[in-house]
């Protein structure tokens, strides 16, 4: 069917509407504006079946979209962030261990063997 | 005359498509403040969330099943490397989506045969000889309505290869992910009304797909 044939098949009124179509199925047009719309829409059979149609067409990716992903990706994507996590504890541990030494109170350090034998002489 | 398929009416179901009110927003806000705050588990939801989102996106919007881990990591990284300095969490939720399609437009490999046509509206408007009507049973509770959810699935899978990249992810973003519009624009780049225009488009076309068959 080519785009002449609709654009001729479809009343310019049923057009103008169809613009409206969007806001009115997401529940964005005026109450007034809806009222009208909706008695277009009992009236007119193309109308009324374009916008069940089209609801349906929403609901379908709404309920795709929420469908669960494979449990073997799922289970990759579990050990992925398990490992970054383990890496990060392990790196959390060496900050932990290594912080007394560099944040820590200085002491007097222990004089060497070399020092001590200097001092003695 | 439009013929409708049975158990199709107009007053059978409410024309309205109602949304859960900012789905999965708070989960999104208050894992992050949580994860900030150092709570581990919450973290690791997190990083879940992160990797799915990039799943769905890679194989919805570029279609490309072998990125789709490597976009997975990539996610899994950024992430992690975002919470630790985030000041607004209610901010996520748009980053993520918006990083996601970062990622995998930057792994994307153009393809020849990638329809970039426009979506004529002239051409998605049903005539009146056109059959019109497909029924969504809902959340399928039987085999038979289980079946026939599974059927329009692969049908709509296949209308949204065909449908051009941008309007996909408009498609995908809104009705699929549960985003407003707002939040695309936002992802995308794009204004409101664009991508109202846009949706509206790709929606029409769906609906004759999923009624062609």
């Amino acid at each position: 069917m080519s785009a002449m044939k609709h654009a001729e098949d479809t009343p310019r009124h049923c057009r103008q509407l169809l613009t409206e179509l969007l806001e009115y199925l997401d529940g964005e047009l005026t109450p007034a504006r809806c009222r009208q719309l909706e008695r277009h829409l009992s009236d007119c059979d193309c109308c009324g079946a374009l916008a069940v149609s089209t609801k349906n067409a929403i609901l379908l990716c709404r309920e795709t979209g929420k469908l669960p992903l494979p449990e073997s990706v799922r289970q990759r994507a579990r050990r992925r962030a398990a490992a970054l996590l383990a890496k990060l504890d392990i790196g959390d541990n060496v900050r932990r261990k290594a912080k007394p030494v560099a944040s820590g109170p200085r002491t007097p350090k222990a004089p060497s063997a070399k020092a001590s034998r200097r001092s003695r002489a | 005359m439009a013929r409708r398929e049975p158990g199709v009416t107009n007053s059978s179901k409410s024309r309205l498509v109602k949304r859960s009110p900012a789905e999965g927003d708070d989960d999104y806000v208050s894992l992050v403040r949580a994860a900030r705050d150092g709570d581990r588990l919450a973290l690791e939801r997190l990083l879940l969330k992160s990797q799915e989102v990039a799943y769905r996106f890679s194989l919805t919007v570029c279609g490309h099943p072998d990125d789709a881990e490597d976009v997975m990591q990539d996610a899994l990284l950024k992430t992690y490397r975002y919470v630790s300095r985030i000041e607004h969490p209610e901010a996520f939720k748009s980053w993520l989506y918006r990083t996601v399609k970062n990622v995998c437009l930057m792994r994307r490999r153009r393809r020849v045969d990638e329809p970039r046509q426009l979506l004529s509206l002239e051409d998605l408007v049903p005539n009146r000889e056109q059959p019109l009507g497909f029924d969504v049973p809902d959340r399928g509770r039987n085999p038979e309505e289980l079946a026939v959810n599974t059927g329009l699935r692969r049908r709509l899978k296949k209308a949204l290869r065909e449908l051009p990249a941008r309007f996909r992810m408009i498609v995908f973003l809104r009705d699929m992910e549960g985003l407003s519009t707002r939040e695309v624009a936002q992802v995308t780049g794009l204004s409101e009304a664009n991508v109202k225009a846009r949706l509206h488009r790709a929606r029409l076309f769906l609906r004759q797909r999923l009624e062609l068959g």
